[in-house]
């Protein structure tokens, strides 16, 4: 199994994990959205679960809890986080986009663009290389607010050993990014 | 033998030029002609046809900057990104493969009309509904480039949906 798209399934539980807590702190239109795109990551999740089961892998199971990169407590938060989450994804789709099967290739091309545009769903802002290492959004709209700012604050201060981060997506055949 | 009917050519002789001209022009070919031209790499004329389409989007962007619909510093940032993409598939062409462009990489004439910012979303949707397609005969650093441009064409279809036009 390519081991890219071990890292696209695990943050995609990841996401769903995300998702869970974004929801639970956001109402209204906000808690619509998290709730669509909660669906949108479990059914790219199953997808990830069939295509690693079809090459004959057995799919990692989610981690019981993860480590969120800050404290969500407030809507603000919760958007903060989805659109880490959705850029984060973007980043794991575009090294599984170098996969040798032309299928899976579809998969993440197409994961990758609904993950962009959900990230600008929550936050309105563009970057001309989504997913690539070093990009700086600029506000699609005069009262956008540009691009999250990445903090590593560990707002729920656990280290248990069945806790992951987040962020499970480091890049070991990282994109890199066009000059 | 008769070649002509009242001044005209008959069909037995044009079909024997042409046959004798092809089996001539194959001798040749094969004796004293020029080497045959050496094969294009798919990749090259993939990415030729990816900076061909590039160039016409920005051309789209430069004829959206004359429409009323909104104004023309709005539609800057998108062009710049285009451009951004058009220099990352430039940088990836062999040095000697960019003195040769394909014909479909002439460039258009300057742009006189105006088009609409619905235009420039479907033009934008085109464009990201067509990158797995292309990414199935890429390169894998290629390809991931593609899925990274396919992702921003298909946020710019939103962001045009927030400009007024």
């Amino acid at each position: 199994m390519a081991d890219s798209l071990a890292k696209a399934l695990a943050a995609e539980h990841a996401a769903v994990y995300a998702y869970g807590v974004i929801g639970a702190k956001t109402a209204g239109k906000l808690r619509v959205r998290a709730t669509t795109s909660f669906d949108a990551h479990r059914a790219r999740r199953d997808q990830l679960r069939m295509l690693i089961t079809q090459q004959g892998a057995k799919p990692a199971e989610p981690s019981p809890t993860y480590q969120l990169p800050f404290e969500v407590t407030r809507p603000s938060d919760a958007v903060r986080l989805a659109v880490l989450v959705e850029q984060r994804l973007v980043t794991a789709y575009l090294e599984l986009a170098a996969d040798e099967d032309a299928s899976v290739r579809r998969v993440a091309a197409l994961a990758a663009q609904e993950c962009a545009t959900r990230a600008y769903g929550w936050q309105p802002a563009v970057t001309a290389f989504p997913g690539m290492p070093g990009q700086t959004a600029s506000p699609a709209q005069p009262d956008g607010t540009g691009e999250a700012t990445e903090e590593t604050t560990d707002g729920t201060g656990e280290t248990s050993a069945t806790t992951e981060t987040i962020d499970p997506t480091p890049i070991a055949s990282e994109p890199s990014a066009p000059q | 033998m008769e070649h002509t009917t009242r001044g005209h050519l008959t069909r037995r002789a044009l079909l024997g030029t042409t046959v004798s001209g092809l089996i001539v022009s194959g001798c040749s070919s094969l004796s004293s002609g020029p080497a045959a031209p050496k094969p294009v790499d798919p990749q090259v004329v993939l990415l030729r046809s990816l900076i061909a389409a590039k160039e016409q989007m920005i051309q789209l962007y430069q004829r959206g900057a004359l429409s009323e619909d909104v104004p023309a510093a709005a539609l800057a940032p998108f062009q710049e990104r285009h451009a951004a993409h058009l220099a990352a598939f430039r940088k990836l062409l062999p040095p000697d493969a960019t003195a040769a462009p394909s014909p479909a990489v002439t460039p258009s004439p300057a742009p006189t009309s105006a088009v609409s910012v619905k235009k420039l979303r479907d033009a934008e949707r085109k464009a990201a509904a067509g990158r797995p397609a292309q990414m199935a005969q890429a390169s894998p650093a290629l390809s991931q480039l593609l899925a990274s441009v396919g992702a921003c064409e298909a946020v710019h279809v939103m962001a045009l949906g927030g400009l007024r036009g």
